[in-house]
């Protein structure tokens, strides 16, 4: 959008003037494009990205929303655009979900994953007043009686995730899907669901307001602001997810551009001003550098499809 | 005619019906299904839209001369009724309906500003203005206003085209 | 009293008064332009509050919500296209006042009834905030579903003469909302594999085609046929019997209003839709309505206000958003780093206390900005009908561009337009269509979730009361609506034997 990009470029102009020295970075101006809309998750996360990216990389950087087609169109903008550094799209686990589901004519094969510079913890939820306090109750409840689990949407990372625990506890439990995380919200405070599974920062608000409780993170390990909930590997059950968010571009990136990147983002997540941001909106830091996370996002589209296909959504 | 528009309105029912069933037999099964699936909900839709569109059909044989409308009478049919539109009437809409479609096809490469000037004339002079130089200047008034709003206020990034 | 010192604390130390009659003024002329909802038009101010204090960021949003759902009637009852969809329901009454002469009237009626339901609804969202959101924690799936079933029972009274074309136009609107991702599976259904089909299709095109565009090729169809009335370029207030009159129609809207802006996902498409059909039940003029009844302006316009404002409810107690323009609002909290919720009262209360303060504001200051708009409005529509129509489709093919900046909307505008000419020309009644697309994933999503949740069990629809309480109700308003004719019928069968034996 022609206003944005002129607030944006308003904004990544007064920092113009301290970048000037370590300019050798191939283009002026780097677009990243998102397939959410003004003001969503994603586009937040980006704007304040833009604002602290600029210096680093010796570039303004400024944010195009590309919406429709859950991710559709914003990929078909990629694959259209110069492999010079100029243009890339803020992935999700979205951009892989969209390509397998609906078969876009540019999907995440197309493109090439840049860096990974998030990683937003998923975990399990319940209300605060409901008797679950681990999540061998929540499969407990399931195994005598019918389990209620709720995911924010259809095919998507909780979704799968839900289902593998499922299949991990080996469980009939009743996986109701939302439109999104808050409709879900909903229905785990008034005690429909017995769990709900989101990202920690769409939980904020409840979570201080004590109304819901953390049972189990599907991470690795333990998340830092919450030490004591056990990860859902600890509670016995293999179940791993990392939702990434990264950026990915057109196939045939320059060696230059990457090396730029890979140079830009550890030093941006050490930033002081900008670790105050990104920690405050919950989100975690975790660069992955250009090979691995290449590989990474490969595998997750393979993990992904073979989910989808086991479970004959797709073919 | 009433008859005879309610006949033809229930074979279409029929007519859409049967499409729409063909594609929800085409939906794909999944193991992630409910019990109702995602064809429940259009298999039923599309019993019901062809059931409807019979008894359409059925009233409307039965009825023989023009049905008169019980109960309240909506805007819709009273324009319909008023107007009795002819052939020749739904050929003049299709004439509008090119002008429309002949826009789609010129925005990307011309770009807005001359593809909404050329829609104003062409609508316009199709709508009965007299083809004197006022169409011409009204069109590149309201071309450019639509310009200053749709571009310059509101910033929405319409196709740039040759002037971008 | 702590919060109206922080109100006016915040309305005095920053320029939100400004902000909110800015607000005002740009959602007014966005809510008028097809094409442009309520939340396009705020998502477009959303880089410019970057720069703004967090309260003068949000009034200026909750400003042009409210602004937007007034805008929606202009065209409504001036070229009978809703400018938004929650003006649909306006589109009947309001076109018929102006094809009568009294279009200034009609706006009257509108703005007023807006200017209302704003008030209304500010009060609704300051005093009630909490036992309302109380009420939308209380809706379960099952309670949703039997709140679309309601709503769909509305289509016995807006399908005019033949309930069996009612019907079949409100099951071609609900095939419309089959179109996209199932909301269980994910799977795609009836996209024809094409990428924009994949979010469904936005009802604003079809609402657009359906009316707008039907109506310039029935005018184009019918070119000279049509005696035209000049409206006048004045805008009138009713005298004081009417607004007396006006005033239970008002009473059913805010009502309406208060509880669907509640709910997330119901939103103010159906709750002007019913309240206009509650307001017709218990008026004393039920046969003014779809001829002009200045009462079935005044509901739906005072409802879809209403929602303006309890709308925000759920957005401050849950942190959710219930509808794409609180979810815009949501993103202007968010560009300020404040967390939406149940701890916003607490952290971030002089926030929430100037953004009533604002919305107070922009309310009144709604009745002075539509009053100065609405003459140029009229005298636009004035103009010769050759001009006025060409000047139409090109402002509908700017305005449904810019929803996703995408030329396919733009052809199932037109799709839409065709199947609404051949609608008209067959006689049948397109409303219902347009309640069945509204309602359709509703209902359906919430039916197949209520049975994921029972394991296939029906009975969970008979175990949740609120449930119970919606379908007894909708199914007393059908079996109403279709004893009528039957009953109407008996009684003037009656008059006429009473004239009969005292002849």
């Amino acid at each position: 959008m022609k206003a944005i990009k002129a607030a944006i470029l308003a904004a990544a102009l007064g920092l113009a003037a301290q970048q000037a020295a370590a300019d050798d970075y191939p283009v002026d101006t780097v677009t990243l494009v998102t397939h959410s809309s003004v003001g969503g998750g994603s586009d937040v996360f980006l704007r304040e990205l833009a604002k602290y990216l600029g210096p680093k990389l010796g570039a303004n950087v400024i944010v195009e929303n590309v919406k429709g087609g859950s991710g559709a169109n914003a990929m078909a903008r990629l694959v259209a655009s110069p492999a010079d550094g100029s243009v890339f799209y803020a992935t999700t686990p979205t951009f892989i979900y969209t390509s397998l589901l609906s078969n876009p004519e540019a999907t995440y094969k197309d493109l090439e994953p840049l860096v990974n510079v998030f990683s937003d913890p998923e975990v399990i939820y319940t209300a605060a007043g409901s008797d679950f306090k681990s999540l061998k109750d929540v499969v407990a409840k399931a195994k005598e009686s019918r389990g209620t689990w709720g995911a924010a949407n259809p095919a998507s990372l909780e979704r799968q995730l839900l289902e593998r625990l499922k299949t991990a506890a080996g469980v009939e439990a009743a996986i109701v899907t939302h439109e999104g995380g808050g409709d879900m919200m909903i229905n785990v405070l008034n005690g429909t669901l017995d769990i709900g599974v989101g990202e920690v920062q769409e939980l904020q608000s409840q979570l201080e307001a004590k109304q819901v409780r953390i049972l189990a993170t599907f991470t690795a390990d333990r998340i830092a602001t919450q030490p004591d909930v056990p990860t859902v590997k600890e509670s016995g059950y293999d179940v791993v997810a990392r939702k990434f968010r990264g950026l990915a571009g057109p196939k045939g990136l320059p060696e230059n551009v990457i090396a730029a990147w890979e140079k830009a983002i550890p030093e941006l997540l050490e930033d002081p001003d900008y670790k105050a941001a990104y920690t405050a909106a919950n989100l975690r830091p975790e660069f992955i550098p250009h090979d691995e996370y290449v590989t990474f996002i490969d595998e997750f589209g393979t993990d992904t499809a073979k989910f989808l296909k086991d479970s004959g959504v797709i073919e | 005619m009433a008859n005879r528009r309610d006949l033809i309105g229930g074979l279409a029912a029929i007519a859409i019906g049967a499409g729409y069933l063909s594609m929800a037999l085409e939906i794909r099964h999944s193991a992630l299904d409910d019990a109702v699936g995602p064809a429940g909900l259009p298999k039923v839709l599309a019993f019901l839209m062809i059931g409807l569109g019979a008894i359409l059909c059925v009233k409307a044989a039965l009825a023989g001369g023009p049905a008169r409308p019980a109960g309240p009478v909506s805007d819709e049919a009273a324009t319909a009724e008023a107007t009795g539109i002819r052939f020749s009437g739904i050929a003049r809409a299709g004439g509008l309906l090119a002008i429309a479609a002949a826009y789609l096809l010129v925005v990307h490469p011309l770009g807005y500003l001359p593809s909404i000037f050329m829609l104003l004339v062409a609508a316009s002079l199709y709508g009965g203005a007299a083809l004197t130089w006022r169409v011409f200047a009204i069109g590149a008034g309201g071309a450019v206003f639509y310009w200053l709003l749709f571009v310059q206020l509101l910033g929405i990034p319409l196709p740039p085209g040759i002037l971008g | 009293m702590a919060m109206f010192s922080q109100a006016l604390d915040v309305l005095l130390t920053t320029p939100a008064v400004f902000f909110a009659i800015i607000g005002v003024a740009w959602g007014i002329l966005g809510g008028a332009l097809p094409g442009l909802s309520p939340s396009i038009t705020m998502a477009l101010l959303l880089p410019f509050t970057y720069s703004l204090d967090p309260a003068s960021a949000i009034v200026l949003l909750a400003a042009t919500y409210i602004g937007a759902e007034y805008g929606g009637s202009i065209p409504a009852i001036l070229i009978r296209t809703p400018g938004t969809n929650a003006a649909a329901a306006t589109v009947i009454d309001g076109f018929e006042m102006n094809r009568q002469g009294k279009a200034g009237l009609a706006l009257g009626i509108s703005l007023y009834s807006g200017v209302i339901g704003s008030l209304i609804g500010l009060v609704m969202l300051v005093a009630l905030s909490e036992p309302l959101s109380a009420v939308a924690l209380s809706f379960r799936p099952p309670s949703y579903f039997a709140l679309g079933i309601l709503g769909l029972s509305v289509i016995a009274s807006l399908s005019g003469g033949s309930l069996v074309k009612g019907l079949i136009a409100a099951v071609l609107g609900l095939m419309v909302a089959t179109i996209g991702t199932d909301p269980v599976t994910g799977g795609n259904r009836f996209t024809f594999g094409t990428a924009d089909l994949l979010a469904g299709v936005e009802p604003v095109l079809i609402m657009v085609g359906l009316f707008a565009v039907s109506e310039l090729f029935v005018q184009t169809a019918e070119q000279g046929g049509q005696i035209r009335v000049e409206s006048r370029a004045r805008i009138e207030f009713p005298g004081i019997a009417l607004a007396r009159r006006l005033v239970p129609a008002q009473i059913i809207g805010s009502i309406i209003g208060t509880f669907e802006g509640v709910m997330p996902g119901a939103g103010g498409t159906v709750a002007s839709f019913m309240s206009y059909n509650e307001a017709r039940r218990w008026s004393r003029h039920k046969e003014e309505f779809g001829n002009g009844s200045p009462e079935g302006v005044a509901a739906p316009e005072t409802a879809n206000n209403t929602v303006a404002a309890t709308a925000i409810i759920p957005l401050l107690s849950f942190g959710i958003p219930g509808s794409n323009s609180t979810a815009v609002l949501l993103g202007g909290f968010l560009i300020h780093g404040i967390t939406v919720g149940p701890m916003i009262f607490v952290k971030s209360a002089s926030t929430v206390y100037g953004l009533y303060g604002g919305m107070l504001v922009a309310s009144i200051a709604l009745l002075f900005i539509g009053m100065a708009m609405m003459g140029p409005c009229i005298w636009l529509v004035n103009r010769p009908r050759a001009y006025l129509n060409a000047f139409i489709l090109a402002l509908i093919f700017s305005g449904v561009f810019s929803i996703h900046q995408s030329l396919f909307d733009l052809v199932l505008v037109l799709i839409a337009g065709v199947v609404g000419f051949a609608m008209r020309m067959l006689k049948f009644p397109f409303l219902p269509t347009v309640l069945g697309l509204v309602l359709g994933y509703l209902i359906e999503s919430n039916y197949r979730r209520s049975l994921v949740l029972s394991g296939g069990d029906h009975s969970i629809f008979l175990e949740d009361p609120i449930a119970v309480g919606f379908l007894a109700v909708a199914a007393v308003f059908v079996i109403g609506s279709l004893l009528q004719p039957a009953l109407a019928a008996w009684r003037s069968r009656r008059r006429g034997e009473i004239r009969d034996v005292r002849g």
